[in-house]
């Protein structure tokens, strides 16, 4: 009979949520782009000034080169816009060089000629010498062949390039080990492959023309310009990796940055410059992506298409070099450049970052959102700062308070917080992996009260990661040595060490040369050889360890067998005869300012931390290829960062101060479609953490950890072994792997559904000592009684009209505590309690 | 009361689910099912043979060939695309727009087929015309091997020597070349006969003991297999053995001469009568290539060695597997018997060779003899029983002494990796075949080279 009342209060209670939903939602529909904003600005191509061609003169090298151009027509605003599909192209002398209907020049002859493009009555003049046809050597492995491969995707991961090969035949990923692809080519399987007496014949130019069957399909065509330079190659013997064979040092784009309207298209060309000078177009086997296909997706061939506002990166990897090109698509027309630059530089490094995100923002044309109201600060900073929500007394005093530092005032004194020393040990917890699982409970309660003791004396970031770097001892009492209990191996510590400090994931080197970055697979072992002779031995008590550094030891790199002197990344190798701790020029190395990546990592983290996307996501895969969505405050940061010491708390508060952070997380139609550049304040899910201590706290009604004294906060745990159905509902991460990655904010059913009616949720609002229980106790007005359930859950007063809705409620409710239990019951369902806005 | 209230909260749990997975998921299987109704008239004959097949071999049998096709369907004939594959049958004769391979190839069925790319829609339509009009099968347009080589001059290029063998008198060694065996007196090192005919590289040579027979085994790389019996007294070849669908690696004669067996790079085994050309047995439990073939020297076992890091020993009159095991890291190359029977030696592209103690049941490892600086491509017994000679891939031929594992010689004339290694029935000449198209002879006993051949046919000599 139960059952019934029950039900009807479940249904109630959905209506109460749809309510709170169809409110939020507002700001999620937002977001939609307007139709027919876009097609708007698209207008009919205005007339050319000039056509300017790129490169401004061809050399063609030996029979196997080819040249793109791009022509640019520039634009009498001063703009331009590539009309090298529009444009007519033709060879004067097709002798020399000849040029097909993808606009590829190829030579014929040695002898020079011009290339002459017409659009509009206008023209232009590109120069062609052609060299080196006549007496042609034979096509070069590393040079020629080794990059046709590469494009043709043979010896890409999911094909030739898999570890293990594909129908035996296996190459190195992209081509990282040439010697070995042109034994595999060449020598192997009774060297099937290749037939010198028929090149035509030949395996290797049979199966991707698919004259016979073939598992990765076609990859180029009998005839076409791969099978001639395969085909020669063969017959004309072969030839392996010389070395003197020039080597790509650098490769040059162009454009290297580009504006496109919605719609329009940018070709890019990319040159490989040789060791010994040379330079050559090699766009036709450049591999092209795009960093946000949202944004500009590339063909294959290297077009890009503005399709979504935003900034997007160009991907060009050529021969285990990378580099990018950027295209902007604006979201609407430029805004106020002109008067920005007059003003005074930027004193703080709040106004710092204001005027780069600024800057950015008028670049994309975006409007910033306002500032926020203080009640939405002082949650957002509450949460940010010591994971906590205001208690409602603390919203009273800020919200009354005229003090015009008011703002200013409560970010030094959250920072001075002891739950400030709460939260962030949960952070850094996180990704330093203190878990009981990896360290027993007596070590993970060390570690943690190292990184309890760092924070509160907030011990700056070089010597944080110094003093872990250079840990030795027990790890029962020196809580730093559990750095070398999370991870042991050398290659562990090397990876660990490089994603949580320097955000960089050379794992991917582990076994082969990084596909997106120039990390070789020498370097991830040179990393490693840092760590071999760290070492741990059985301590007095059971299953303690000390960690020592012994003096023998080495890494060998897995191919050469030989042994690796350690060398951290782009520095130069430590001396054969280094005396003592390894790990000393390791840190020094780390630490200094010089260091490109140490100090941009952290800035990145807090810079997530508190703006809810980092300047470079994910935060701890800083590369080439994965730029920063503002370079140039991720600069300003890290540069600012150092000159202060390391000091986190400076960068906090600094960050805080800023308006950026401080704005609206209310869109505006010129700013809804932004996710990256911070024009608004971004909504955040709260932690499985900080979601449960905010439920403890708006109920209040407090949690009990087995083995933890009753009142302790999650935040305050040791590690997240502490069993609790809801905060692994809410993704605390299991800390098995050194990213914040693990801690998880993705949304699912079970959230929703244990909000909504999970006997935990229900238990608490009902609880006779409970926050409902002491309001209704307390005879309060109705009016105050909504008042406060506001204030305690989403930390400002409700707007005349909630509080209007929610008194009727009270008074039309049979049971007055009932009434009351289901009006916190919605507001803890509501998306503004469950997100940090 | 009860039951409205029950109803009500289903359906707005429903509903609340719907709205929390993005969609609801029936309308968007509804719109998959809608398309496929034949739009091209069943109008002129259409040919299996002709005008399907052709298509299939192009754009499906890479993922659906014979060897562990996707899907379980292969499409290699007629009766492999009427059988289907895992997911039923593949064809509704009459009825094209039910055909699961149509819908594939239109992508109402997902992936889309075939994967990577698309047929042209006039394929598509020939293909559905077929089906509408009963999906019947024609005659074969022509019996043989699939897709010929080209028709083109052979270069005087060199080609790896990958076979050498010895007659069995020792006044004769064959040589594999490309597309023919050379013959040569390894006194003089004059070129004696050239047999020709063969379809491609010659990856495998044997003669029978009695002198009667010299199998040659090659093919075409991922098409087919090929072996020629040649009859040496009437200097013919006497038949071609071509069910192998890839190069044919290793062969080896039974001792008595009745039988032979072949192994290929299409991971089969095959046992063959040898008067009647009869394939009497497919051993297909290898994974991955076979590399080397030995029957023991009392004829009751095979032993096989594969890329799948595998040896097997097989009873040779059944052809039943009797057991398996991994001597290696890596690729297994060569499998030896010594002369007695008593030893298996086995080598590998982990460079090293090992020598086992042969049992019925299994083999006891006795000796790992290291010394190579790369795979180790080739070995062979000496007559004697007490020396074994191994070809490496670091250009080394080496010589060892069974008695203690030493490496008695380090012969390093090749220029290049040598594939193929073979003493003279007598023992005393050693000769090495070597990726260059050279063959190396050296006197055995001392290790001096006797001089080199070169496998390049001389300008004048006509195909």
């Amino acid at each position: 009979m139960r059952v019934v009342p029950a039900i009807l209060r479940f249904l109630h209670r959905l209506l109460f949520l749809s309510v709170g939903l169809a409110l939020t939602a507002g700001a999620a529909y937002a977001h939609a782009p307007k139709p027919g904003a876009r097609a708007a600005r698209r207008t009919a191509a205005p007339p050319l000034q000039a056509l300017i061609p790129f490169p401004s003169s061809i050399t063609l090298r030996g029979p196997y080169a080819e040249a793109r151009v791009l022509i640019q027509g520039r634009l009498p605003g001063g703009g331009a816009r590539d009309v090298s599909g529009e444009a007519a192209l033709a060879v004067a002398d097709p002798r020399v060089a000849v040029i097909d209907a993808d606009g590829i020049v190829r030579p014929r002859g040695d002898g020079n000629t011009v290339l002459i493009a017409r659009l509009q009555r206008r023209t232009a003049r590109v120069p062609i010498a052609v060299r080196g046809v006549a007496k042609a050597g034979p096509p070069r492995f590393l040079t020629d062949v080794l990059p046709v491969l590469t494009k043709a995707g043979c010896n890409q991961g999911a094909c030739h390039g898999a570890a293990q090969g594909k129908g035996g035949f296996k190459l190195s990923l992209l081509g990282y080990d040439p010697e070995a692809d042109y034994e595999a080519i060449t020598r192997f399987g009774g060297a099937r492959r290749i037939t010198r007496a028929q090149p035509e014949n030949s395996l290797i130019l049979r199966k991707p023309t698919l004259s016979i069957s073939h598992r990765g399909g076609k990859r180029f065509a009998v005839g076409s310009p791969e099978y001639r330079l395969l085909r020669d190659w063969i017959a004309k013997g072969v030839p392996g990796p010389a070395a003197d064979e020039p080597r790509v040092v650098r490769l040059e784009v162009f454009p290297k940055v580009r504006t496109l309207a919605p719609g329009q298209t940018q070709r890019f060309i990319v040159k490989a410059c040789y060791s010994n000078g040379w330079q050559r177009d090699v766009t036709g086997e450049t591999l092209f992506s795009a960093s946000e296909e949202s944004v500009a997706p590339v063909t294959p061939g290297g077009e890009a298409k503005a399709v979504g506002p935003g900034e997007g990166a160009v991907i060009i990897r050529y021969q285990g070099l990378v580099t990018t090109a950027r295209v902007i698509s604006p979201f609407g027309p430029p805004r106020r450049v002109a008067i920005r630059k007059s003003r005074p530089p930027a004193a703080t490094l709040s106004e710092k970052i204001d005027r780069l995100v600024q800057e950015k923002l008028d670049a994309l044309g975006l409007e910033p959102s306002g500032r926020s109201a203080d009640a939405d600060f002082l949650r957002r900073a509450y949460l940010d700062v010591i994971g906590l929500l205001p208690t409602p007394e603390e919203t009273r005093a800020f919200l009354a308070s005229r003090d015009p530092q008011k703002r200013e005032k409560l970010i030094d004194a959250l920072l001075r917080r002891t739950e400030y020393v709460d939260f962030w040990t949960l952070k850094w917890g996180d990704i330093l992996r203190d878990s009981r699982q990896l360290l027993s409970e007596k070590g993970m309660v060390a570690f943690n009260a190292w990184i309890r003791q760092s924070v509160a004396e907030n011990k700056p970031w070089d010597r944080f990661a110094r003093e872990l770097l250079l840990a030795q001892g027990s790890a029962y009492t020196e809580g730093a040595a559990n750095y070398y209990r999370a991870a042991t191996t050398p290659q562990e510590l090397a990876e660990t060490t490089s994603q949580v400090f320097l955000g960089v994931r050379i794992q991917c080197a582990k076994c082969h040369n990084h596909p997106y970055e120039k990390w070789k697979q020498s370097q991830y072992y040179q990393m490693a050889a840092f760590f071999a002779r760290v070492r741990a031995k059985p301590g007095e008590r059971p299953g303690e360890r000390i960690v020592f550094v012994s003096d023998t030891g080495e890494v060998k790199h897995p191919k050469t067998q030989k042994e690796v002197l350690p060398c951290a990344l782009d520095a130069a190798p430590l001396p054969k005869e280094y005396p003592g701790d390894r790990r000393l020029a390791l840190a020094e190395w780390l630490t200094a300012p010089q260091n490109p990546f140490f100090a941009r990592c952290i800035v990145n983290r807090l810079w997530k931390h508190f703006m809810g996307r980092g300047l470079v996501e994910p935060v701890d895969d800083l590369r080439v290829t994965n730029p920063p969505s503002n370079e140039a405050l991720l600069d300003c940061l890290a540069q600012d960062f150092i000159r202060h010491g390391y000091d986190l708390k400076y960068l906090m508060r600094a960050i805080m101060r800023s308006q950026t952070y401080q704005r609206s997380s209310e869109p505006t139609p010129g700013n809804a479609r932004d996710t990256r550049y911070y024009a608004h304040f971004p909504f955040k899910r709260l932690g499985a953490e900080q979601l449960l201590d905010a439920l403890t706290a708006a109920t209040g009604v407090p949690e009990k950890f087995e083995g933890y004294p009753q009142g302790m906060r999650a935040e305050q745990l040791p590690d997240t072994g502490v069993p609790s159905y809801f905060l692994d509902l809410f993704g605390r991460p299991a800390r098995n792997i050194p990213c914040e990655c693990e801690r998880s904010d993705e949304p699912n059913l079970g959230q929703v559904l244990h909000l909504m009616n999970s006997a935990g949720i229900n238990a608490r609002l009902s609880d006779k000592s409970g926050r409902v229980a002491a309001l209704i106790e307390s005879k309060l007005p109705d009016r105050r009684v909504v008042e406060e359930l506001y204030l305690a859950s989403l930390a400002r007063f409700p707007t005349p009209e909630e509080s209007r809705k929610a008194v009727h409620i009270l008074a039309a409710a049979k049971d007055r505590q009932r009434g009351a239990e289901d009006l916190l019951w919605a507001l803890l369902n509501s998306k503004e309690f469950l997100f940090n806005h | 009361m009860n039951n409205l209230s029950l109803r009500l909260l289903l359906s707005y749990t429903l509903a609340a689910v719907c709205v929390l997975l993005g969609a609801c998921p029936f309308a968007r299987a509804q719109s998959r099912l809608s398309s496929g109704k034949p739009r091209a008239k069943p109008s002129t004959a259409v040919s299996f043979h002709k005008d399907i097949l052709p298509i299939l071999r192009e754009a499906c049998v890479g993922c659906h060939g014979e060897k562990n096709p996707s899907g379980g369907l292969t499409l290699t004939s007629y009766a492999g695309l009427m059988q289907g594959g895992k997911g039923g049958r593949e064809i509704a004769p009459g009825k094209s727009g039910e055909s699961r391979l149509v819908k594939y190839l239109l992508g109402t069925l997902q992936p889309k087929m075939p994967v990577g790319g698309e047929l042209k829609p006039a394929e598509i339509a020939r293909i559905r015309r077929w089906i509408d009009v009963g999906a019947k099968v024609d005659a074969p347009v022509k019996a043989g091997n699939a897709p010929q080589t080209p028709a083109m001059p052979i270069l005087a290029a060199p080609m790896p020597v990958n076979a050498l063998a010895f007659s069995p008198d020792g006044k004769t060694l064959a040589v594999g070349a490309y597309r023919q065996v050379q013959f040569w007196n390894p006194e003089t090192r004059q070129l004696v006969r050239v047999w020709r005919g063969h379809a491609g590289a010659i990856h495998a040579l044997a003669f029978s003991k009695d002198g009667k027979w010299l199998a040659a085994g090659g093919g075409t790389p991922g098409v087919s297999g090929e072996i020629k019996l040649w009859d040496i007294a009437a200097g013919r070849e006497a038949r071609t053995l071509s069910e192998h669908t890839d190069v044919v690696n290793a062969l080896a004669f039974s001792p008595e001469g009745t039988r032979l067996a072949s192994g290929s790079a299409d991971k089969m085994i095959r046992l063959w009568d040898v008067a009647s050309g009869k394939a009497l047995h497919t051993l297909r439990e290898h994974a991955d290539v076979v590399w080397g073939l030995a029957y023991s020297p009392d004829g009751k076992y095979l032993a096989s060695a594969s890329a799948d890091k595998s040896i097997k020993v097989w009873d040779a009159a059944t052809a039943k597997l009797l057991y398996s095991f991994q001597p290696h890291e890596d690729i297994v190359y060569g499998v030896a018997f010594s002369p007695d029977g008593k030893q298996l030696v086995t080598s590998s592209a982990d460079k090293t060779i090992r020598l086992w103690n042969f049992g019925q049941e299994n083999s006891e490892l006795t000796k790992t003899l290291t010394g190579h600086d790369n795979q180790v491509l080739a070995l062979t017994f000496a007559s004697d029983g007490q020396t074994i000679a191994t070809a490496s891939a670091d250009k080394s031929v080496r010589l060892w002494r069974l008695a203690d594992g030493n490496n008695t010689e380090t012969l390093t004339q090749a220029k290049d990796w040598v594939y193929a290694v073979c003493f003279s029935p007598d023992g005393k000449r050693l000769a090495a075949g070597t990726w260059d198209g050279t063959v190396l002879l050296w006197n055995a006993a001392d290790g001096k080279l006797e001089g080199s051949l070169s496998t390049l046919p001389p300008p004048t000599a006509k195909r």
